[in-house]
């Protein structure tokens, strides 16, 4: 099992429609996927289950700010389980074209926002071994909850759709994940969002390893980048336009890696797939660049899994 | 039977027009800034230019890369390009080999800030942010 947080400081990168559809053809592919929805605006809990599902059945008490509530009033956490659920629409479709893997959800609160200066309320301590733990157990939970859980619902791959930015939140994805993979918009301020990106990465992994190295119980987190996946590519003449491509290929000078594949933009039929809950990879299209689209998708998830070596 | 030699002839001129339109010529129209104006020009005055595609040798390209790679200024970045690159031709080859676009109204400076700031401004910006000396 691995734990993969897609993540860009930027916003607006499509960062929600490669979470989606990367869990979505590998649950097509027969993998038993979780996907935790981790960005207050929901987007990706609303790409699977109707705003007014989520408003009657997980609101209150089954979303992830539930269990951050938890922590953060000194509760103990319910286990992440009673928190998953398996949205029909994408699943009745694996089911009826008899497929095996299955996609399972923890949905995110339009209220977790908040939940970060209640966390944050609780660092720091009156010695330095009460900070230690106090550091460790706000960051490091969600990676052994996650862990807890895979193994008992036998997820091969976990995806955590993070918000942008870097609150303590956003952290405990990171802490939690073997691999991140940054969505980005081939453009100036997408690919220096990369860059804000690996340093609060690398920061973020200095300061917990450094408590993690003083506790026998928690281990240190070595996130690893998996990889860039361009995203919104204008295509000309079966490539990326010249202002896109010189992005893509600065990004690699920059020794970051990149994936080969990229997801085009087609606001036809992006926009409207949230809304039907099933992700566009799902969908078999007459139209031959609407083909080409899910094709280009597809290849992307080979190469995802060929870098995961899964 | 005129009239249709004529419209023949017009959607002609006017297929070929848009086929020679640059990607990002196509892009401002498509921005609705940008309109399509006709142009009428005696053909027999026009001066052909055959314009030889310069192409680099592939030891040249890499050389001029590794040394961009290696500078740690904007300014000995244009000092490589001057020294190793003659011309408007060689400069447009090599920023295309390395995916820079280059407008045909950009000016030979124009062009080697391109190069420039897509190398070893991109390494200074990204060793900016992250803290790091190039």
């Amino acid at each position: 099992m691995q734990i993969v947080s897609v993540i860009n400081y930027k916003g607006g990168v499509g960062k929600t429609t490669v979470t989606s559809n990367l869990a979505a053809e590998l649950s097509w592919k027969g993998y038993n996927v979780l996907v935790l929805d981790m960005d207050a605006q929901a987007s990706l809990t609303f790409s699977f289950l109707t705003p007014d599902y989520w408003d009657k059945h997980l609101k209150d008490t089954q979303t992830i700010k539930s269990w951050f509530d938890c922590i953060s009033q000194g509760n103990p956490t319910m286990p992440l389980s009673q928190l998953r659920v398996r949205p029909d629409a994408v699943n009745n479709f694996l089911n009826s074209k008899k497929r095996k893997g299955c996609l399972d959800l923890i949905s995110s609160h339009l209220g977790l926002i908040n939940v970060d200066l209640e966390l944050a309320t609780l660092l720091g301590g009156a010695s330095p071994t009460q900070t230690q733990q106090k550091y460790l157990k706000v960051h490091g939970k969600l990676r052994e909850e996650l862990n807890i859980l895979a193994k008992e619902m036998h997820y091969d791959i976990v995806l955590i759709d993070c918000p942008p930015n870097f609150n303590i939140v956003t952290k405990n994805a990171l802490i939690a994940s073997d691999k991140i993979l940054i969505p980005a918009k081939p453009d100036y301020l997408s690919t220096l969002g990369i860059d804000y990106l690996k340093k609060s990465v690398d920061s973020l992994v200095e300061d917990f390893n450094w408590y993690a190295s003083k506790d026998d119980v928690y281990k240190e987190a070595k996130p690893e980048i998996v990889g860039v996946i361009f995203t919104m590519i204008q295509i000309t003449s079966g490539a990326p336009i010249s202002a896109q491509k010189q992005y893509i290929s600065q990004t690699k000078r920059l020794g970051v890696p990149v994936f080969n594949t990229t997801f085009r933009e087609n606001k036809t039929i992006f926009a409207d797939a949230p809304r039907n809950g099933m992700p566009v990879v799902l969908n078999s299209y007459s139209n031959n660049t609407h083909s080409e689209i899910v094709s280009e998708i597809e290849n992307f998830v080979v190469e995802f899994e060929n870098k995961l070596g899964i | 039977m005129e009239n249709k030699k004529l419209l023949n002839n017009i959607f002609h001129s006017l297929s070929k027009a848009i086929d020679n339109l640059s990607e990002d010529e196509i892009l401002d129209i498509e921005s609705g800034d940008f309109e399509i104006n006709f142009l009428f020009s005696d053909k027999k005055s026009v001066v052909k230019k055959n314009k030889e595609k310069i192409y680099l040798d592939e030891r040249v390209l890499s050389r001029v890369n590794k040394l961009l790679n290696e500078a740690l200024t904007r300014e000995e970045g244009v000092l490589i390009l001057e020294e190793h690159l003659k011309g408007r031709a060689e400069l447009e080859s090599f920023a295309k080999s390395i995916d820079v676009p280059i407008m045909k109204n950009d000016k030979v400076i124009n062009i080697k800030e391109k190069i420039v700031d897509s190398t070893v401004g991109a390494r200074l910006r990204s060793g900016a942010i992250l803290g790091k000396k190039i």
